[in-house]
């Protein structure tokens, strides 16, 4: 069995809501393993959202304890953080997040800027990226010169940029019309195959349902 | 991340709003170019007056009806009214006493309005002994000054500084022609030579001088307005006041008269409009405040508007140095073009105007300019830059 990248041990996240406590996830422990398919899968509110930013490094337990590559994270400085975020960590959001009058090529770029390669050197590993994609054609254009399915396929290829441990995709056909959403589902799996571990997190059964593992959120606690 | 990754960063989103970065940076171009434009018209006024005090010699005492205090802030004005208690008594017994001073001419001093073939103009019209004109280092260009025949006769001529001749007499040779000073006819004998400087008011050039004796008929009055002392040395001046004094003390009381020496006028003088410019300067930086506030307004703005930005930058890893530092560096930038074209839109402007009164445009104005402009985008650019900071990255990411 393949080492365990990423270990989530009794996590809680509350919020303060009007001075409430509002648990949003409860006593969460999970493990996701090296090359692994998962999808996390829960309605509107169970926290599947709040679950895919503690698994990001976008945010933090309010306890628990989360390790990453044997390592607890706890102790880790805002710093250390952002840097397995981006290195570890390749995100793709429902609405792609792409930066707007920035070609395809400088916005598969952007993971690299801030992990310090060289211009030349990110240059031909987003054109790399990109012709693996499909997106040969397509590297000088604006997301607003980019059909949905295309404008994803980019965030796919940025969130691959600096080769992460875990590509996490948020909802990621759900902008998509059936044809598209197909196409980055492939990809996806594709990804898969050729080792790379990825969650997804959705509401949709059918996409769940084509992934190796569901992990069934519901009121913020795992129910499989 | 290197810095110049972060620089083109903040080039890249300032060009993505091109004339908003613009307007903003109006604010402070505006500001540095006033400040530059008002601190040189400062300093050209101080050059100005500097040098005409000094092309009137240094060991030259001014004797003032009244009790002048230099210190106190209506002291000329004070000067200007006092009601003069000098005579021609007091003159001659300067001229012969023994010691250190070495001419002495009285002066009167007035208005006059100066009609030539329907042209009119108003100057200072001075009555002086011919002394004068060795006492001040003037000297003649055309014609001839007047002498003590002139005096003696109370001959209705005229000196003319260079200014009033160029104002009335275009092209004409003015020598010899026939003018009205207040309705009474004088010859015009002889033109001063330029002592320099710009077209100023209060320019040594901008005089008419014509015998004591005449001005004292021309605004019918006995007593001198004032007397000018030279003494026989620079090193001399203190003595020669001192002399000064203890002779007029011998008629007058010791409140009828005021005695200054150049250097004290001079710096009294400068201390004034020292105290103008930066006067000026500080009326000019409030203009750099507004722009400051200017920039920090945008930014705001501009950190509102890329939240989503923001938040995707910091979910592919940007530190939240690397946030501040990039919108830090936007706004020094914005202040800092705008720095740089206000520094040369004052220089040029204060060139432009160079030729209309004297400026002088002072190092040290250009190097203030440049920090404060450069500290006002730090200072202004710290705050929204350290919201964009601390933005908490999923409520950036869904910000609609």
């Amino acid at each position: 069995m393949a080492e365990v990248l990423l270990r989530l041990k009794n996590i809680c996240r509350t919020f303060k809501l009007d001075g409430v406590s509002v648990k949003a996830i409860c006593n969460v422990s999970l493990e996701i393993r090296k090359g692994e398919f998962v999808s996390i899968i829960g309605p509107s509110g169970s926290g599947k959202s709040t679950l895919m930013y503690l698994i990001g490094f976008l945010d933090r337990p309010s306890s628990g304890e989360i390790m990453f590559n044997g390592k607890n994270v706890e102790s880790l400085s805002s710093g250390e953080i952002a840097r397995i975020r981006n290195k570890e960590i390749g995100f793709v959001f429902q609405s792609f997040n792409l930066l707007p009058k920035t070609s395809a090529l400088d916005n598969v770029c952007l993971p690299m800027v801030y992990s310090g390669i060289p211009r030349k050197e990110r240059i031909k590993i987003a054109k790399d990226i990109l012709t693996k994609l499909g997106l040969t054609d397509r590297l000088t254009h604006f997301p607003n010169q980019l059909s949905g399915g295309e404008q994803q396929r980019v965030a796919i290829g940025r969130a691959l940029a600096n080769n992460p441990s875990i590509i996490l995709a948020d909802e990621p056909t759900g902008n998509l019309d059936t044809k598209s959403g197909k196409e980055i589902l492939e990809i996806l799996k594709n990804l898969n195959k050729e080792g790379k571990t990825i969650i997804i997190v959705t509401h949709n059964i059918e996409i769940a349902e084509q992934t190796r593992r569901i992990i069934r959120l519901v009121d913020g606690r795992i129910t499989n | 991340m290197e810095i110049s990754e972060i620089l083109k960063l903040a080039f890249i989103a300032l060009r993505a709003n091109k004339s908003r970065s613009f307007l903003t940076t109006l604010g402070i171009i505006i500001g540095v170019a006033s400040v530059i434009l008002l601190i040189s018209i400062g300093t050209g006024l101080q050059v100005f007056i500097t040098s005409q005090f000094e092309s009137l010699g240094s060991n030259t005492i001014y004797v003032l009806p009244g009790k002048v205090d230099l210190k106190a802030s209506s002291g000329f004005a004070a000067a200007v009214l006092n009601v003069s208690k000098f005579d021609l008594t007091d003159i001659d017994r300067l001229e012969k006493s023994e010691g250190a001073i070495k001419r002495v001419t009285p002066a009167m001093a007035g208005t006059g309005t100066i009609s030539y073939k329907g042209e009119t103009i108003t100057v200072e019209v001075a009555g002086v002994w011919p002394i004068y004109f060795n006492i001040t280092n003037f000297h003649i260009s055309q014609g001839r000054l007047f002498n003590k025949n002139d005096e003696d006769k109370s001959s209705k001529v005229a000196v003319f500084g260079s200014k009033p001749v160029n104002d009335l007499f275009k092209k004409e040779n003015p020598i010899g022609k026939i003018i009205t000073i207040n309705d009474i006819q004088y010859k015009l004998i002889g033109v001063l030579e330029s002592k320099g400087g710009g077209g100023l008011g209060a320019n040594i050039d901008n005089h008419v001088f014509i015998p004591y004796s005449t001005s004292t008929r021309l605004y019918n009055k006995t007593n001198p307005y004032a007397i000018y002392v030279e003494a026989l040395s620079q090193q001399k001046v203190s003595e020669a006041i001192k002399q000064t004094e203890r002779i007029l003390l011998k008629r007058l009381k010791k409140d009828d008269f005021t005695i200054l020496e150049q250097k004290e006028l001079l710096s009294t003088i400068n201390q004034f409009l020292g105290v103008i410019t930066l006067a000026l300067g500080g009326i000019a930086s409030i203009s750099l405040l507004v722009g400051g506030i200017g920039i920090m307004n945008i930014m705001l703005v501009s950190v509102t508007e890329r939240i989503r930005e923001i938040g995707l930058r910091k979910a592919m890893g940007a530190t939240e140095n690397i946030i501040l530092l990039q919108f830090l560096i936007e706004a020094i930038s914005l202040s800092l073009i705008g720095g740089i074209i206000g520094i040369i839109l004052g220089f040029l402007g204060s060139v432009v105007l160079g030729s209309f009164i004297k400026t002088a445009v002072s190092w040290w104005s250009v190097l203030l300019a440049f920090f404060v402009s450069s500290a006002v985008g730090v200072i202004f650019g710290v705050f929204p830059a350290q919201r964009a900071a601390k933005l908490n990255p999923i409520d950036a990411l869904r910000y609609e």
